[in-house]
Order: C-alpha cells, then structure tokens, then sequence
C-alpha cells in the first residue's frame, strides 16, 4: 500500500503522521510525505524562508521515518496550493490512501474539521483517513461547542 | 484498533468493508453496524450483515455485528454506537444507497466526518 500523509507545522498533521505509523506495515509499504508551500508565501522575500522551514519540516518527519524503522519513504516539498498538489500527487504516484489532520494551522479553533480536509475528502481519488484523535489529548464528544 | 463499518447494502459500504480489511492487524477489532429504518426489514437487514460476519470469519478477523433498531437518524446512531463501543476509527463509504451525484460526499458520511469523536476512513 502507498500512503501519503499530508504536513505542515500543525498537530493535526502530527496526528496523521503517528497514525500512518499505526497502520501501515513498516516493511513492505510506502509512506510519501508531502508538505505544500501556500503559493502566496512563496513570493519574493519569504520563499527562502518558506522553501527553508519546508525543508526541516521534512527533514524532521524523514528522522522519524528512519526511527521508526519505515523502510520505503518519499519526502516532498511542492510549491502552490495544497489542495490541488496532493490530489495531483495521488494521481502521479498511485497513492492507495491520503491521511490527513482533520484541523491544520490557522483553523478557528471551533471549527470542526479544516477546509483542506473537508476538501481532500471530497475530492481524493483514493481513500482519505481524517485523524481527529493523538496520542496525549482525548477528543471533544461530538455535538456541543 | 476498533474498526467499525457502516453498512446499509450498497456497494459503497462494501467497498468501505473491504478497505477495513486491508488495514485490519493481529489484535484489531472489526463492528458492523447497520440502521434500521422503515421499509428495512430486520430480516433482510440480518441476511446483509450475515454476508459481512461470514467474510470476516472466513479472514479470521474478530467482529461484532450490531443492528440498531428504533427507526433512529442513521447520522445520530452511528454517532451513538461509535461513542458506546469506543471506536477507533469509523469507517464508511462516499454515499449509500442514494443515487444522488450531486454532492461529492452522502449526507452520512459527510456528518460522520465532521462529528465523529473518532477518526474517518472514507473509503473510495
């Protein structure tokens, strides 16, 4: 199986990430990872420093990639908008499954699930794996904000 | 992981189950839920689901089938049973029954997505 788990500086993506750890198999499966730069921040003065912070990011993800013991994965960093980069990616590289956060950054806190998640789940090709649950913190009860 | 997959016979949810299977490890946990609902007869509902209960035991995967009776708002219910039954992940397909295309996600999945306490696995 191919999953791809989207990244940004988020706990959300963090989430996603550990939950990919979870469910794949280790040795025989690949985990793409891919972080998107918002076009707009990459215009003049702030690409280096968006292309840079793209780049730990993945670095960090990759280190636990290898700690884990993750045979097969395939870091990304892709410029424009994240929505449409990770369906194209999907399509480009035969992903089985896109696991995301279900809130990434800058999201009101009160709403319930992202508009790049909501976005995803309904126009993946493939299968996508909303992760609202981590490791440490218990997820709200449904219902009543 | 407990794993619990909405069923209501259509080949969405089906797909949906045999995407579960493929994740499904060695001490995971597989329920199946289906609604009932008017014009759904136990009976036939009972018949859907035994299908699924044989193709996990044929896979030797552990599960627990559960038919929710009351004529419940399938949304609320799946809700509901994820809450008792301290599902992991809720898996479910992109519509069911409904043949309307219009929208990208059925009305069930789309409110299991954005108010599960759990994770979502929409299988496509």
């Amino acid at each position: 199986m191919k999953y791809l788990v989207l990244v940004d500086e988020s706990k959300g993506a963090h989430n996603a990430f550990n939950m990919a750890l979870k469910i794949m198999n280790k040795e025989k499966d690949e985990l793409h990872i891919l972080n998107v730069i918002n076009e707009g921040d990459a215009m003049e003065n702030y690409f280096e420093v968006s292309k840079n912070k793209s780049q730990t990011l993945l670095e960090n993800y990759s280190e636990k990639c290898h700690k884990n013991g993750v045979k097969h994965y395939n870091p990304t960093s892709l410029v424009g908008d994240v929505r449409n980069e990770s369906i194209n990616y999907c399509q480009k590289h035969a992903i089985n499954m896109i696991i995301v956060g279900s809130r990434g950054m800058g999201m009101l806190s009160r709403a319930l699930l992202g508009s790049v998640s909501e976005y995803i789940v309904g126009h993946s090709p493939v299968s996508v794996l909303v992760v609202k649950k981590s490791e440490d913190e218990p997820v709200a009860m449904s219902g009543n904000i | 992981m407990r794993y619990m997959v909405c069923l209501d016979g259509s080949e969405q949810a089906k797909k949906a189950f045999d995407f579960a299977t493929r994740l499904i490890q060695k001490e995971d946990m597989m329920y199946l839920v289906t609604i009932l609902r008017t014009g759904i007869y136990k009976d036939d509902a009972q018949m859907m689901i035994m299908k699924y209960e044989q193709s996990c035991m044929e896979m030797g995967i552990p599960y627990e089938a559960i038919i929710v009776e009351g004529n419940l708002d399938p949304r609320d219910a799946i809700i509901n049973m994820v809450e008792k039954y301290m599902i992991d992940t809720l898996v479910v397909g992109t519509r069911g029954m409904s043949t309307i295309k219009k929208m990208f996600l059925g009305s069930v999945s789309s409110y299991c997505v954005t108010n599960a306490p759990c994770d979502v696995l929409v299988a496509k």
